[in-house]
């Protein structure tokens, strides 16, 4: 984390990041699309994404049993 | 500024951070890994989306081998606080673990990861984690008068039903409960009086439940724990037994979800496939440096077949310390420079070895 302060600091798009207000950033027109920014491909969803849309799934409530699922390990470990 | 920046970051919980100790744990002062980059958190998401049936119907559309991921999750769910930790380990135990860990939790197949520190990052690991241990009363000093007493206690307060102390082995037991014969190492006499009276005094993130022990029964307990005999057997030698040799030469399909896919890719992952997260035994971590061993793919695992080989026989020779079983005792062992794999489990049953020796001798086909 110290290497990276220390490359960081001395970098200009660092010190721009940091000294934009956050409202002038916001309020900065959205460049207008181009026909290559139109045109690209939608980004693959990201593992979190994935996740948190399985998440989002309407809950119900937990089956007593699921087949698939096998029992947890015995508590002896098994020996080769 | 870049002085005063530098020295805000305190070095512990970077260290900490940097050697991935938040992909298992949960550590003071350190944000927990997202659940894409822990091994705990992302288990128990998987355990979670099992049990319910609008989310694992959506679960299983998305990934392919849904039902392997919960047929095959069973380690990495019960993995110590280190806030529970740090308040009653001591520091000396503590250094001593992280250089050269062994099996504390004899019912538990997982075991803590060798790390790939020095002696120096160990030291700001271990000065920090004394910072955090918690005072507590002072008792007396173990008395040989008391051990019987506390022998007859730990039957009837319940003790064994979690915890082993060497030969006596717990029943039904609890995984995570480590054996007690390492208590007397790890901790300070008072402060295991304090511990078994109310863990959660002692730190808010201890697991052990209060049981409502006084404090005359908790000294006699402690006094059983640190001055009795524990008993307990050697772990018998472990080789990598030959295994026959399978009828025909598996595909990389049947090595992948026997082995590859279901252990090693874990920590050796294909980058391009994750969003660049490659793991800590390809990318680095734990201590360890950046090795570009990538087994997620037929063409890593073809490329990488020395390594693979060494690192699973070496794996054997860490055993009589990183696994033992209850009632076993975790033996010293001379280790090898690099750690054997997989890297905090037992080593590959003699069949999973036989079938990856029968992959690679078969030229490793797709």
């Amino acid at each position: 984390m110290r290497v990276l302060l220390l490359l960081l600091l001395p970098s200009p798009a660092f010190a721009c990041a940091m000294y934009i207000p956050r409202e002038v950033v916001a309020q900065r027109p959205a460049p207008a699309p181009t026909e290559e920014t139109a045109k690209a491909p939608t980004p693959a969803p990201t593992l979190d994404s994935i996740m948190a849309d399985i998440d989002a799934a309407a809950a119900v409530p937990a089956p007593t049993t699921i087949p698939e699922v096998q029992a947890p390990p015995a508590k002896a470990k098994p020996r080769s | 500024m870049i002085f005063a920046l530098a020295a805000w970051a305190a070095p512990g919980p970077e260290l900490a951070a940097a050697a991935g100790c938040n992909q298992c744990h949960l550590v003071p002062e350190v944000a927990a890994a997202p659940r894409t980059a822990s091994c705990t958190l992302c288990h128990a998401w998987i355990h979670e989306v099992a049990a319910d049936s609008a989310k694992r119907a959506v679960a299983m559309r998305v990934f392919p081998n849904w039902t392997r991921y919960e047929h095959n999750v069973r380690s990495y769910a019960a993995v110590p606080d280190l806030g529970a930790a740090f308040a009653r380990l001591e520091p000396a135990w503590l250094d001593a673990y992280l250089a050269d860990p062994y099996d504390l939790r004899p019912a538990m197949p997982e075991t803590m990861v060798r790390l790939g520190l020095g002696e120096a990052d160990r030291a700001t690991l271990v000065a920090w984690a004394a910072e955090l241990r918690v005072e507590v009363p002072a008792t007396p000093a173990p008395d040989p008068a008391r051990v019987d007493a506390g022998r007859r206690l730990f039957g009837q307060r319940g003790c064994d039903l979690c915890h082993s102390f060497g030969a006596r082995v717990a029943s039904p037991g609890i995984a995570a409960a480590p054996d007690l014969r390492h208590v007397r190492d790890r901790m300070r006499d008072d402060a295991i009086v304090a511990w078994i009276r109310d863990p959660r005094a002692v730190s808010a993130a201890a697991t052990m439940p209060s049981q409502g022990i006084s404090e005359a029964d908790a000294i006699a307990l402690r006094d059983y724990l640190v001055l009795a005999d524990p008993g307990g057997v050697a772990p018998a030698p472990r080789a990598p037994e030959a295994a026959p040799a399978p009828a025909s030469p598996p595909g990389w399909a049947e090595v992948e979800a026997r082995v590859f896919g279901r252990i090693c890719a874990h920590c050796h992952m294909d980058p391009a496939q994750n969003e660049g997260r490659g793991g800590p035994g390809n990318l680095g971590g734990y201590g360890w440096a950046a090795t570009g061993i990538e087994l997620q793919t037929a063409a890593g695992a073809r490329r990488h077949q020395d390594a693979v080989l060494a690192a699973i026989d070496r794996r054997y020779a860490e055993e009589a310390r990183d696994h033992v079983g209850p009632g076993e005792i975790p033996l010293g062992i001379e280790r090898p420079a690099l750690p054997g794999m997989p890297l905090g489990l037992p080593a590959l049953p003699p069949e999973d070895v036989a079938l990856v020796r029968a992959w690679y001798a078969a030229g490793a086909p797709d």
